[in-house]
């Protein structure tokens, strides 16, 4: 085991503060080794461009605990750039569907349980027999909850995941290979080291951000002096009682890192004319990256079970823009949310285009780790 | 002649920039060259002899020295159409310094060829022919300045809208030559400006906001209300307007206390409801807020930003808000001013009366 592999799973806790059980630890690093495989061993056929009107479509045959923690994984790593926010037909959204078989009523219960996907239920496109729920959502995970394993419909890609194949490969793995019990931090740790490089260079535009120009200044500071330091082990210091955001904040980059070869495979596949400098179509397809890791993210937070802001703290968070004291009240105001171990709700959870008309400031990060990720690849290639 | 002429034309429509610049070079411009032929040979030898006193080589390198600055110029100028149409604003920029550098090196070589030294009397006469060029082409050398100070800082590109307040020019921009601006205005007019007034004066790019690369486009929109109308609410009658409108005012017993004004309740209705629309961005501000008293009542500002910055998508929106807000004035018990008209005055519709007017559209409660 390298040194950089570290166990981020097993610090954290449940909404109560209780211990998630060993078995779930263990089953999320199951789920993790085994989803990340299977899609990268079928990437080429689910690695849509930009201006594709396909879908990824999972079929999973059963609904027991380890199908639930290989959904769970699915709608974590799934995410594609020609997924459509705005699209008026329904059909059109190009959003990665999560079919289940079940024949349980309470699956949907079941599924918002916070070992698996927690809020996303609550959130995504969830269809269950006849039933449709937010049917308009935002989020690009729909789930499906069927009788019998549905066919492939017309523009999707359909890929089945056996109950028999998981059991083997859980039952296998657990048998020995203890390598997958435990994540290579490197990437994480430099896409998390992007954050902050505003505060001494101020070229991380609010407006127009996806003018990668204008990143250029940030991008070489971020080259030049983050990307050379040594990677740090991110998970040693216990998370202190009351402080799981810190770890969930730093979980994210995980989850996040866990899809920058595939969108690398993604921009390999749409240099149809051999450019040798790949960047520039990291640059040109900046605002459907961007767009894709929003959705991502917006997943990812929700099935580590932060949820949108409701109406009251929305009007709170209007007022406190109205009296116009200063950033900084805001600022800690929305900290105080996304900071809280009780209930954890962020304002950015909300689709993209809402995003740049409500807190147009944190669009910029995506757009930034786009450009970023071949430069952390190639960094960590090298290592 | 005619795969010849297939071979050029194919050449200038390539997307490579090395057959564009063949397929300009071997364009055939039948006027340009007898102009050349019958004028600028001519002409070429006429100055060798009198500067060269009737030797050839000078001669034959100078006629060279046009031909090669001749087709130099006649080719960039050929692609400046092509890169026009294509949008294409660094090459351009780069065709016209191609020019420049093309005239330079005519000058430095016509220097070099007839040997030409600081005190000979030539040197003098050309040093006066120089002087009087300048003079004469000062704009456009002023023109030259400005054009490199534009393109250079990217303050202008080719299909960018422009306004230009102080010449009444609003458009977009076809064309960018060393001298002068081409644009089209909304009106279908085409205005021709000289650059360098772009260079002098105030002008407005409104290209990134256009194309939605800014939190969004202005709404600046101002609503007299009627301050007759005035009043306070009761808790109850802000419980009737929730109820009746579908409307959550999110207001507590301790904001309403013995009544609250309905301009404020308004104020912050129209608020949170801007802050709610899906078209409209709380980046970079967002205001709803009373002017200055006038004769004619409150006005009530909306300082917002649409981000359906397209023309026709931003009115539409806007006026969605604007007859949202003439609509939902009512609910609160205001009115908007409105002066009385010639049909009011003749129907009647104002009139004195001894009972004191009833400023209350219904009873909220």
């Amino acid at each position: 085991m390298n040194n950089y592999k570290e166990k981020p799973f097993e610090q954290l806790r449940k909404k109560d503060g209780s211990h998630f059980s060993e078995d779930t630890i263990k089953n999320w690093y199951l789920a993790r080794a085994y989803v990340l495989e299977f899609l990268s061993g079928k990437e080429k056929e689910h690695l849509f461009s930009p201006d594709s009107n396909e879908h990824f479509h999972v079929v999973l045959t059963g609904d027991d605990s380890r199908m639930l923690f290989i959904a769970r994984q699915v709608a974590l790593s799934a995410h594609y750039i020609n997924f459509k926010e705005e699209c008026e037909e329904e059909q059109s959204h190009c959003r990665t569907i999560i079919s289940i078989v079940s024949k349980d009523t309470n699956i949907r219960q079941r599924l918002s349980k916070e070992e698996y996907l927690c809020n996303l239920p609550k959130y995504c496109r969830y269809v269950e027999g006849d039933k449709v729920d937010n049917p308009n959502s935002y989020i690009d995970i729909e789930l499906h909850i069927v009788s019998v394993p549905p066919t492939k419909s017309k523009h999707e890609v359909i890929l089945t995941i056996k109950k028999d194949d998981v059991d083997n490969f859980f039952n296998r793995v657990l048998d020995g290979d203890e390598d997958i019990f435990a994540i290579d931090t490197r990437k994480a740790f430099y896409a998390g080291r992007m954050y902050n490089i505003g505060e001494t260079i101020d070229n991380l535009p609010a407006e127009n951000i996806h003018h990668t120009k204008r990143y250029t200044m940030a991008l070489n500071v971020y080259q030049y002096e983050r990307l050379t330091e040594k990677p740090q082990r991110l998970f040693d210091i216990p998370i202190e009682e009351g402080k799981q955001y810190k770890l969930k904040e730093t979980l994210s980059n995980v989850f996040c890192s866990d899809c920058f070869e595939s969108r690398a495979n993604i921009i390999k596949g749409l240099n149809s004319t051999n450019l040798k400098d790949v960047t520039l179509l990291w640059e040109k397809y900046n605002e459907e990256l961007s767009k894709s890791e929003h959705a991502r993210w917006v997943v990812e937070k929700l099935i580590m079970g932060y949820r949108p802001l409701d109406e009251k703290e929305h009007h709170k968070d209007e007022e406190l823009r109205a009296q116009f004291k200063s950033n900084t009240k805001l600022k800690k105001y929305h900290n105080s949310l996304k900071r809280s171990d009780i209930e954890l709700a962020h304002i950015d959870l909300c689709s993209y285009r809402d995003l740049r008309r409500i807190n147009p400031n944190d669009l910029k990060y995506d757009s930034f780790l786009m450009l970023a990720i071949p430069k952390i690849l190639e960094k960590v290639k090298r290592q | 002649m005619s795969r010849f002429t297939d071979f050029q034309k194919k050449s200038v429509s390539s997307e490579k920039l090395g057959r564009q610049i063949v397929g300009a070079l071997l364009e055939w411009h039948p006027v340009s060259f007898w102009v050349f032929v019958l004028l600028g040979i001519p002409l070429s030898v006429s100055v060798s002899m009198i500067v060269a006193h009737n030797e050839l080589a000078p001669c034959l390198y100078f006629i060279g020295l046009n031909l090669v600055v001749w087709l130099t110029i006649k080719t960039c100028h050929r692609l400046l159409g092509v890169f026009s149409l294509r949008r294409k604003d660094t090459a351009i920029t780069w065709c016209y310094i191609t020019i420049l550098l093309a005239l330079g090196i005519w000058i430095v070589c016509f220097l070099l060829i007839f040997n030409i030294k600081e005190d000979g009397k030539v040197a003098a006469v050309v040093a006066a022919i120089g002087v009087i060029i300048s003079w004469i082409f000062q704009d456009k050398i002023k023109g030259l300045i400005a054009f490199f100070h534009l393109r250079t800082h990217h303050f202008l590109n080719i299909g960018d809208w422009i306004q230009v307040p102080g010449k009444d020019v609003d458009g977009e921009v076809q064309k960018i030559t060393l001298t002068s601006i081409n644009i089209c205005n909304w009106d279908t007019t085409t205005s021709v400006i000289p650059i360098t007034m772009l260079q002098a004066e105030h002008f407005i790019n409104l290209q990134n906001m256009m194309e939605g690369k800014t939190y969004g486009r202005r709404m600046l929109k101002t609503f007299v209300f009627d301050t007759n109308w005035f009043c306070f609410l009761s808790q109850k009658e802000i419980k009737t307007i929730e109820q009746k409108h579908h409307i959550k005012l999110h207001l507590t017993d301790e904001d309403i206390g013995d009544g609250i004004l309905n301009a404020k309740v308004y104020r912050l209705y129209l608020y949170h409801w801007l802050m709610n629309n899906a078209h409209v961005s709380r980046q970079p501000r967002l205001m709803v807020r009373w002017l200055e008293q006038k004769e004619s009542g409150m006005p009530l500002q909306i300082y917002a930003f649409i981000i359906d910055s397209n023309l026709a998508a931003f009115e539409w929106q806007q006026s969605l808000i604007i007859e949202h807000i003439i609509g939902s004035a009512g609910w609160f018990n205001m009115q908007l001013f409105q002066e009385a008209s010639a049909f009011d005055v003749s129907n009647s519709n104002i009139f004195l009366t001894k009972e004191p007017a009833q400023y209350k559209k219904e009873d909220l409660s």
